[in-house]
């Protein structure tokens, strides 16, 4: 590894020492262009105005005054590009939508027809969310326990440590929803994949039987079996959160350990005294960082998709027509799909805000602050 | 004589034998004895865990690679399991053509490094805001830049489309261009652009403020203070932040399909395995030419094939990049300081 290094190094000095030189030549020749008499002129004239204000404001206000500069942009984009759309999807979901690419968009005021139609007349949708949301809670503790013991084990010294530490943060680069996608639709082949590495994984050692034999209850090692054979979702989930934890490990005082070592504390009661309750608050970010990240891949997008085009749906609740112009016989009643989308995605929406709610309750009570 | 000298190394195995054997219940060197098979164990377990870890993390990756090789008459042989019996290039080569491989990675080389470029200085700039430039409201907007977080972007989708297919950007209309990615990224609003102001956030807050305050005795204003003194003591941060921004974007498949873009590799890759069966039909002749047996093609096996070689081309890029950069990966973010 070292050699390879030292290769590369000689390969790559030529080129830095090229892009040093150049960067000096053009600090050079910034600094005479700054010189020339019109653009002296020219940057008194462009400071006399933030100069005569410099003089007049105090030091403290004027950073107030950057400050809301700085965030200006950050406002228009949010309003634009959040705001606005959140609004409409709020709005959309009370609606029947008509609209397409160019031809601007037509609603009508419906009531609550699109949640009525969800609850009681699509087949699948409550049943997905709350099942997505039970496994996102379950998958939670999970993930953040395995990514502390990980985070653990990856501080300790031994060799061969950065390789492990480089494959163990590979899945935060591999994470693509395109390559999900792509290969999502490819099934028959991606089945048997899957099939051959879960029995893969499962005829390695009978786990669930191991645990029953010992007379462990039978929800606990259902929960334990189900986490080792999802086992490779779990790793390819927590690599940020091991980020996180690790650098947490690393920025507890080591005069801690020191005195721990000294004591005569035992590595077990290291870890519970000192190392978890001084990593206690990442909880609370490597939470939220799970749940949202689990929404992104939950199976509720699916069922979102079905309805992400223009187009009708038969209801109960829907409308025979819309602004004068008849859709069809007067007997049905129709939904726009959009209306539908904005409605599940609402509902999706409440949905994380409320594990999150719930999650950063529960955390927060266990979290302890080293400074207070 | 050499029965003497037998006798002499007898004697002190036997020696050392008693002596061991006194020792066996000497209780402080029977502590130590203990501690060192304990150790032995944790490390045997650690070795395991780990090892068995990492096989995990990359048999899907070796799973690719083993797909990519294998001849297109070898893939409902029984006998392939990894190595495969009839080395080929042709997946490859196919998969190449299919996604234009050298424009697209260009493309995706641009848009992802140019909208790296503007989402580091916009959140730098937004996250030293919220960090020093103290200002009322300051902690509500704070407030919600990590509700933008929290709220799932494909609650938003339906609207977004809608939206922007209807209207411009103050009359710019961002449907099917690259610029709609450098324009949300400029206002803050990009791939999780959220999680880069609160770590700029965290880290500008870390900086200590007599860097701040001399430099304001020294006569600098705000963005000089910005420029010169706080964004060079942030390289970790941005590190950090470019690589993660990076990655999303070249990952990234939510925002291609609202702007409707074209011409990067996620939207090629997946483009093509959405209606692949056309894409074949289409190519007749092209795989005669190519000698291939038109049956073992229309099966949706060599699609799944095909697919997997094409992801593999998607991330090989990334995955020879992260074994340069993985170091300055995983130690930036440890300098970050994520924590509190």
């Amino acid at each position: 590894m070292g050699k390879i290094k030292s290769i590369f190094a000689k390969m790559f000095a030529p080129i830095g020492r090229l892009i040093s030189k150049f960067r000096s030549w053009l600090s050079e020749v910034w600094y005479k262009f700054r010189q020339t008499k019109f653009m002296v002129k020219l940057g008194a004239i462009l400071s006399f105005i933030p100069k005569k204000i410099a003089s007049k404001i105090q030091y403290n206000k004027r950073k107030a005054v950057w400050g809301i500069v700085f965030i200006i942009p950050l406002m228009i984009g949010f309003i634009y590009f959040f705001f606005i759309p959140f609004m409409q999807t709020v709005y959309y979901s009370f609606c029947y939508v008509k609209g397409a690419a160019g031809e601007g968009v037509q609603t009508q005021f419906l009531g609550l027809g699109n949640y009525q139609y969800i609850f009681s007349e699509h087949p699948t949708y409550t049943q997905t969310l709350s099942s997505s949301i039970i496994s996102i809670l379950v998958d939670v503790p999970i993930i953040l326990i395995f990514s502390l013991i990980i985070a653990v084990i990856l501080n300790t010294q031994f060799k061969g440590r950065a390789l492990v530490r480089a494959i163990f943060f590979m899945p935060v680069i591999f994470n693509s929803q395109a390559i999900e996608a792509a290969l999502s639709t490819s099934t028959v082949m991606q089945d048997s994949i899957n099939a051959t590495t879960t029995e893969l994984f499962a005829s390695m050692f009978s786990f669930q039987d191991f645990l029953l034999s010992a007379n462990l209850p039978v929800t606990f090692v259902g929960y334990l079996g189900d986490a080792v054979t999802r086992i490779y979702d779990i790793i390819s989930y927590s690599g940020v959160q091991i980020l996180i934890f690790l650098s947490g490990i690393q920025s507890v005082p080591k005069h801690l350990y020191e005195a721990a070592k000294i004591e005569g504390a035992t590595q077990y009661e290291i870890f519970w005294k000192i190392t978890f309750p001084m990593v206690s608050p990442l909880m609370l970010t490597a939470g939220v960082y799970t749940i949202v990240d689990a929404f992104l891949r939950s199976d509720v997008l699916r069922e979102l998709k079905q309805f992400i085009s223009a187009g009708n749906v038969t209801s109960n609740y829907g409308i025979a027509s819309f602004l004068g112009t008849p859709i069809d016989d007067g007997i049905k009643t129709y939904l726009s799909n959009y209306g539908i989308n904005a409605a599940m995605s609402w509902l999706f929406c409440l949905g994380a805000l409320l594990i999150i709610a719930i999650i950063l309750f529960l955390l927060s009570r266990m979290v302890f602050y080293y400074d207070e | 004589m050499m029965n003497n000298e037998n006798k002499v190394i007898k004697k002190t195995f036997k020696e050392k034998y008693s002596e061991a054997a006194a020792n066996w219940k000497n209780p402080s060197v029977a502590r130590a004895r203990n501690q060192k098979i304990l150790m032995f164990f944790a490390v045997l377990l650690r070795i395991l865990l780990l090892a068995g870890l990492c096989f995990i993390i990359l048999l899907p990756l070796i799973q690719k690679f083993s797909f990519a090789f294998r001849a297109p008459e070898d893939i409902s042989n029984p006998r392939v399991m990894w190595i495969p019996e009839n080395f080929s290039i042709i997946n490859i080569r196919l998969s190449w053509e299919l996604l234009s491989y050298v424009d697209s990675f260009f493309g995706s080389l641009l848009l992802s490094s140019v909208s790296t470029f503007i989402q580091i200085i916009a959140t730098a700039v937004a996250g030293y805001s919220f960090a020093r430039l103290k200002f009322f409201g300051n902690n509500i907007i704070f407030f919600i830049v990590l509700f933008t977080l929290v709220v799932p972007n494909e609650t938003l989708n339906i609207a977004r489309r809608l939206y922007f297919s209807n209207n411009g950007f103050f009359g710019v209309m961002l449907i099917g261009k690259w610029f709609a990615m450098y324009v949300m990224a400029a206002f803050g609003m990009g791939i999780r652009s959220a999680i880069f102001i609160y770590l700029f956030r965290q880290f500008f807050r870390g900086v200590p403020i007599e860097l701040e305050e001399s430099a304001q005795i020294d006569g600098a204003g705000v963005i000089r203070t910005f420029w010169s003194v706080m964004l060079p003591n942030a390289r970790g941060a941005i590190v950090t932040v470019g690589l993660f921004a990076f990655v999303w974007q070249w990952n990234d498949y939510y925002f291609a399909q609202v702007f409707r873009y074209t011409g990067v590799l996620g939207t090629k890759l997946f483009g093509l395995s959405e209606n692949t069966t056309a894409v074949i039909g289409g190519n007749m002749a092209y795989w005669n030419r190519l000698g291939i047996d038109v049956d073992v093609i229309r099966s949706s096996q060599f699609l799944g094939l095909l697919s997997n070689t094409m992801a593999l081309l998607m991330m090989l890029p990334l995955l020879i990049a992260y074994f340069f950069v993985q170091k300055l990966f995983v130690e930036s973010i440890e300098r970050t300081g994520i924590v509190g």
